[in-house]
């Protein structure tokens, strides 16, 4: 009864508050399902704003078109940031999707607080093979044994460089740099152009980059056990230093520049080393850059160390099981090998199926196979763990712009690592 | 027969109830008031009743904790820093808004072709969103990309980093809030300023005042009521700053600009998700605008009265 009222009064203070911080933020589409001539209406969002949103819309469309199941995608597109605002609030109060592609990054927890379906006999259905899967991919919705998300995408962080500024440096257009000191030493000399060009971007909310960093190295953000930071250590002191020395110091870089503002400035040419994922590369196409993409640069020549994310698709637990069938409907179709082609192809992105993967048109495309090489040994930063998502926005990004804005490195290191036990231990 | 009567008679009686002016006038009220109840109030009680919880967006795992959320945000340095920068942009905000509204209103008090033209062109921004105002202002003051730092580079100056300098970044937000919301302050000081009576200026006039004199003497003394109003809906509406911080800067650099609601939202609506908490907040800054707004009321009210 308490927990009723409390439920109440709860939605009633969320809306309201969400009403007064985001008056233009659109509104809330409810879940909806429809009944005629049996087709199951099932709704969907996600936060494919880019270009990769007219081929998601384009693979909607040719299903609602030919699926024999009688299902109909309706699809929400949004951006992520409005993705992560309305779910929440939208679980809560019974006006939840049936299903979305989330990133692997903030589901877990949704997954703690009980919120989304599990999965797993979605490979037990006729016609999904699992062993298609790449394993590392499939265990990326695997939390705590359980399958709750079903891959849609996976990606990882990879080096774009502009060539056009390659030359123009003095350097090999085609020899990209493989460490990060011979990134170093290639930005000094691009960011030496002059006429506002940047060697290198570290985007103040560029997490993805540091962990990345971090691994290199060898720093590990939590202990064995993961509820102990272990931050505090030579190898973060070393990735905060390098960092800092990079922007701060010697300014091959704009400082305190946000991820977005970094797109910019390498879809208008004037940025010639940058870290980024697949996302980037229609935008660069499109604006007619002559760039090069290469596996992650390592902290030493012939490490092949990276961190593999993506985005699957999940059920929220108010989902009924009739809709859960066609959505299973729709996620299989997602995972046929046409799909996967149409999808790697389009947006450049490294396939997670061993058929697309081995298909002739993938293997001849440059850019998704030299992804595809990095999903091979790119491994997960610790998966399924509910407090990543808090710990990336409140200390890691606030920690990345302290050390660019040329704080003692040492200090920000111990603020955070005591940031971090703070979030382990719930306060 | 006689039931039909009863019946006609109950309608009147009803009608003429509801025809007296002091009966309607709650009639005509009761649209606002449902809006205020269902809109303000109820939630305003359900932000109370959450800020005595530990509870999540997801309502799951919710236990009472009595006071410990106001205790955690005197704990909480990011909290009280943002209050700090909360209050930091309402000074820089209010008076400047007001005073240049006001000025501009005096300015432009006459009606010629010229006043009307400029107060429609200075009213404009008033009709664009807060984001896209954002977003030009963003454009226009990027380092990079940026007009402005273009043309300050072009005359040899340094250009400076506004929304990604920790010290420039809340003046900024501040001078582009005033851009975009100074042409109400004008509109309403505008008003008040054309019903003063002409015959007070040609009175001013006769005792040898001058135009400044006048507009202090004069104008001023009659347009209290309507500054005291501007000023406290100003202080209100820059307490509860939000979306042109969230579009600009995002509460950067270094949580430098993060105002009180920017910090309340990441708390409720971003991982941890901290509903509770994040009501606690919202509680205590209820309390703050509160007090400002009631103290400042009186001020005004007094100085109004001082100065007949």
């Amino acid at each position: 009864m308490r927990h009723g009222l409390m439920k109440k009064l709860g939605v009633v203070a969320a809306i309201a508050a969400a009403g007064v911080s985001l008056a233009a933020c659109g509104s809330s589409k409810s879940s909806s399902s429809s009944s005629s001539n049996k087709t199951t209406t099932i709704t969907f969002w996600n936060g494919f704003t880019s270009t990769d949103g007219d081929v998601l819309k384009q693979i909607v469309k040719d299903y609602n078109k030919t699926n024999k199941d009688h299902v109909k995608v309706k699809m929400d597109i949004m951006t992520w940031d409005n993705f992560n605002q309305k779910l929440p609030t939208g679980i809560t109060a019974n006006k939840a999707p049936d299903f979305v592609a989330m990133n692997y990054g903030d589901m877990a927890s949704y997954v703690a607080n009980g919120t989304m379906k599990d999965m797993g006999d979605f490979y037990k259905q006729s016609g999904v093979d699992k062993s298609n899967f790449e394993t590392t991919a499939r265990n990326l919705g695997v939390i705590n044994g359980k399958t709750y998300f079903v891959p849609m995408q996976v990606q990882g962080m990879y080096l774009y460089w502009n060539k056009k500024l390659f030359k123009k440096a003095g350097l090999n257009p085609n020899n990209p740099p493989k460490t990060w000191a011979e990134l170093a030493t290639d930005a000094k000399k691009i960011s030496k152009l002059g006429n506002n060009t940047q060697g290198f971007a570290m985007p103040k909310d560029g997490s993805a980059i540091m962990y990345n960093l971090l691994q290199d190295n060898g720093a590990k953000l939590l202990n064995g056990s993961e509820k102990k930071s272990a931050l505090n250590s030579a190898a973060t002191k070393k990735s905060f230093d390098y960092l800092q020395q990079l922007i701060y110091k010697d300014g091959v870089g704009p400082k305190n520049i946000s991820g977005a503002e970094a797109d910019n400035l390498m879809l208008a040419g004037s940025l010639g080393l940058y870290i980024n994922g697949p996302w980037l590369n229609s935008g660069l196409k499109k604006n007619n850059i002559d760039y090069g993409i290469s596996t992650l640069v390592q902290a030493k020549q012939g490490d092949q160390k990276a961190i593999l994310d993506g985005v699957g698709f999940g059920i929220p637990t108010s989902t009924s099981d009739s809709k859960t069938k066609a959505i299973y409907s729709f996620v299989k179709y997602w995972n046929t090998t046409k799909v996967g082609k149409k999808w790697s192809l389009e947006n450049k992105c490294a396939p997670y199926l061993k058929s697309v993967a081995s298909n002739k048109d993938i293997k001849a495309d440059k850019l998704v196979s030299t992804m595809y090489k990095q999903i091979g040994y790119a491994k997960p930063y610790y998966p399924g763990n509910k407090n990543m998502s808090n710990i990336t926005t409140n200390v890691i990004n606030p920690s990345i712009e302290k050390v660019l804005a040329g704080n003692n490195t040492t200090s920000v290191m111990k603020s955070a690592s005591k940031q971090v036990d703070s979030t382990l231990s719930g306060n | 027969m006689e039931e039909i009567d009863t019946s006609v008679n109950k309608k009147r009686s009803f009608f003429r109830f509801w025809n007296q002016p002091k009966h309607a006038a709650y009639l005509f009220m009761a649209p606002s008031i449902i809006i205020l109840l269902f809109f303000m109030v109820i939630p305003l009680i359900g932000t109370l009743g959450l800020s005595f919880f530990n509870i999540n967006i997801f309502f799951t795992g919710t236990k009472f904790v009595g006071l410990d959320n106001f205790v955690q945000f005197f704990h909480d340095q990011r909290a009280i820093n943002s209050m700090w920068h909360t209050v930091y942009f309402t000074l820089l905000e209010t008076p400047t808004q007001v005073i240049v509204g006001t000025v501009a209103a005096a300015a432009l008090s006459r009606t010629t072709l010229f006043n009307r033209f400029s107060r429609s062109v200075f009213y404009v921004p008033v009709i664009c969103s807060l984001t896209t105002s954002g977003i030009i202002f963003s454009m226009l003051l990027d380092p990079n990309i940026g007009w402005i730092p273009y043309v300050l580079h072009q005359f040899g100056m340094s250009t400076p980093q506004f929304f990604r300098d920790a010290t420039l970044a809340m003046p900024s937000i501040a001078v582009m809030t005033v851009w975009k919301n100074f042409g109400v302050t004008m509109t309403i000081m505008l008003t008040a300023i054309q019903a003063i009576s002409p015959s007070l200026y040609e009175s001013a006039e006769m005792d040898g005042a001058n135009k400044k004199q006048q507009f202090f003497h004069v104008t001023i003394p009659q347009i209290i009521p309507s500054l005291g109003f501007c000023v406290m809906t100003n202080l209100i509406g820059s307490m509860q700053v939000f979306d042109q911080i969230y579009v600009t800067t995002a509460g950067g650099p270094e949580f430098k600009t993060e105002s009180a609601v920017q910090y309340i939202y990441s708390r409720g609506f971003s991982a941890p998700y901290q509903l509770g908490y994040a009501s606690a907040v919202a509680t205590i800054l209820f309390v703050i605008i509160a007090v400002l707004s009631v103290s400042s009321n009186l001020y005004m009210s007094h100085k109004e009265k001082q100065m007949r």
